[in-house]
């Protein structure tokens, strides 16, 4: 048997002392050769070329090599079982077949493939090509170009994949760096697991760089806080410590504790601050909240903006539920919806309808254009309605103004209750200038004396203090005190009197018993006062 | 000046400032600061804006947005965002309505 010339065979050149006779192995080619009288080696002719399957026994160390093509198993008890070029160097390891592979630490496999290397204790390359698992433990199953170089490291498959620290993990894909311990990409492309324990699951492009990081999927998305998350969706970043991102597109919750759940453009920036979806918005502060919208803004603690688009809520616990351009800037204060209104002040609500404003202290508004300024003012509907002092209400109707302490208007059109606890329930044009006056209804009625009262009609004028007018037109109790007035046309001329026009009295009594000085009482027909 | 206020210039004559500590009302008529803050602010309505100028509220949050609400259905209402192109006025008007504060 003739070698061809490009072939080497390295042979254990140690003399075993203790089996110094050579015998045949079961199982072997049935064509073998002695050489050199210590080692026993079996060549077999093939159809491809040469084999060579050599046994050395040397002081207890045993190489096998089965050689199709310049293969070197020069490792003490290392196996080549096939293929060419391969080199088994270390301490027990094992190549399979395949072509120019190396197993060169100790325990080390490659079981198949071409140009792969498995240079670390206990390393394994199952095949593929220019594999590198060049750690103790680490392991490579196939693919092209990957390396697992940290301590029980592990790379699936895929091309250009690297788990670079201890127990990192990349299952796939290609380009992926797994490159701190226990971190795991799993697939996808180009992704990255630079955190302790850090995870990606897919997509491409993705950077989980924190301890405990995860991205399960996307593109270019960044988990950079410990413990942070991105869901998916793309260039959306997790990079607070527990900040979350579920998905959607441009996403950067950056407050610890931190959720954007969707959308597009969202940010989170406060801590424990969230955005559900939606698109522009942006949540600053601490445990603020947007549902959803667009271009909302949460700025102040506690703050919440539900959706709609252009609200602000920057008042620390204040909170606008929906609609467009609505603001709720101070503490507490609430815009239910609409267009356009503003909460501006401590604890101050607008339900809803359209540019309105809630500025006083407590106060509440609602309708078009109403205003409540006050401290604990109210405007309840309608329109172009103003309460501005304290404690005073409109309940609605058209450009009504309460404008004293504890003023009211009910209702109605261009009334005003001025006076400190005035009443104007409705009608049209009433004035309440007086304190504690009352005027019920009718038009252009005033009531500008204390206490004074119009019950309804028109022009009718209560200017006395503790007057009234119980209806009619064009009444006046001019500045007499207690003086009142039943009829049309009727002006008071002094205290403590009442006017009427006519007086029809039914079921007078006939007779004074029992009647209260100042009584009328009909005596046979003759009005008599008792 | 605190960070988070609120500025509303009402079409009745009153003007108010309020901020989280602070919620004060004067008659406009006495703050010569306020015509001029007006002014600039409806130059910065948009330019497909043709209503009237005439208001019913004009707000003022912080330096950077506004909002003018027309009084009635011919009148302008727009919103202003953006660059603080009013710090020197609002100031001045901050200024004014402080010192008519009650010690």
């Amino acid at each position: 048997m003739k070698l061809p010339k490009d072939i080497f065979i390295p042979l254990n050149t140690k003399r075993d002392k203790r089996n110094s006779n050579s015998s045949n192995i079961a199982g072997l080619p049935n064509k073998s050769v002695s050489l050199a009288g210590f080692v026993k080696n079996l060549i077999e002719e093939s159809s491809n070329g040469v084999s060579l399957f050599e046994t050395n026994l040397t002081g207890g160390v045993t190489s096998t090599q089965r050689i199709g093509n310049s293969n070197f198993a020069t490792g003490v008890g290392s196996t080549i079982s096939g293929g060419g070029y391969n080199a088994a160097s270390g301490e027990y390891s094992t190549i399979g077949g395949g072509s120019a592979n190396r197993a060169s630490n100790n325990r080390s496999t490659v079981g198949g493939g071409d140009n792969n290397t498995s240079s670390g204790d206990y390393s394994t390359i199952g095949g593929g090509k220019s594999n590198i698992s060049s750690n103790e433990y680490s392991t490579i199953s196939g693919g092209g170009y990957n390396a697992a170089s940290g301590s029980r490291s592990t790379v699936g498959g895929g091309s250009a994949n690297r788990a670079s620290n201890n127990r990192s993990t990349v299952g796939g894909g290609s380009d992926n760096n797994s490159s701190n311990e226990y971190s795991t990409i799993s697939g996808g492309r180009s992704n990255t697991a630079s955190g302790e324990k850090s995870t990606v699951g897919g997509g491409s492009g993705n950077i989980a760089s924190q301890r405990y990081s995860t991205v399960s999927g996307g593109g270019s998305n960044t988990a950079s806080g410990s413990r942070s998350t991105v869901g998916g969706g793309s260039a959306n970043r997790a990079s607070n410590n527990r900040s979350t991102v579920g998905g959607g597109n441009d996403n950067n919750s950056s407050g610890e504790y931190s959720t954007i759940g969707g959308g597009s453009a969202n940010r989170a920036s406060n801590n424990r601050s969230t955005v559900g979806g939606g698109s522009d918005n942006n949540s600053s502060g601490e445990y603020s909240t947007i549902g959803g919208g667009i271009n909302n803004i949460s700025s102040n603690q506690y703050s919440t903006v539900g959706g709609g688009y252009y609200n602000t809520a920057s008042g620390s616990r204040s909170n606008v539920s929906g609609g467009i351009f609505n603001t709720a800037s101070n503490n507490n204060s609430t815009v239910g919806g609409g267009t356009n209104n503003t909460a501006s002040a401590n604890c101050a609500t607008v339900g809803g309808g359209q540019a309105s404003v809630a500025s006083g202290d407590n106060s509440t508004s609602s309708g078009l254009s109403n205003i409540a300024s006050g401290w604990r003012s109210t405007v309840g509907g309608g329109r172009n309605n103003i309460a501005n002092n304290s404690h005073c209400t409109v309940g609605g109707g058209i450009l009504n103004q309460a404008s004293s302490d504890c003023a009211t208007v009910g209702g109605g059109h261009t009334s005003i209750a001025s006076g400190s606890y005035s009443t104007v329930s409705g009608g049209l044009s009433n004035t309440g200038s007086g304190n504690y006056s009352t005027i019920s209804g009718g038009k252009s009625n005033t009531g500008s004396g204390t206490y004074s009262n119009v019950g309804g009609g028109a022009y009718n004028t209560a200017s006395g203090d503790n007057s009234s007018i119980l209806g009619g037109i064009e009444n006046s109790t001019s500045t007499f005190a207690n003086s009142h007035i039943i009829g049309s046309g009727i002006t008071s001329d002094r205290a403590n009197t009442t006017f009427v026009e006519n007086l029809s009295i039914t079921n007078i009594p006939t007779a004074a018993t029992g009647l209260p000085p100042g009584s009328v009482w009909s005596n046979a027909g003759v009005l008599t006062i008792a | 000046m605190e960070n988070n206020f609120t500025i509303h210039i009402f079409g009745y004559g009153e003007t108010q400032y309020i901020t989280e500590n602070i919620n004060f009302k004067a008659l406009t008529t006495e703050l010569s600061a306020v015509q001029p803050l007006i002014d600039d602010i409806w130059l910065e309505r948009p330019q497909e804006e043709r209503g009237s100028g005439e208001y019913f509220a004009i707000n003022v949050f912080n330096y950077n947005r506004k909002s003018w609400l027309g009084k009635g259905d011919e009148a302008a209402s727009f919103n202003v965002k953006g660059e603080d192109t009013l710090v020197t006025l609002i100031d001045s008007l901050i200024a004014e309505i402080i010192a008519l504060m009650p010690l």
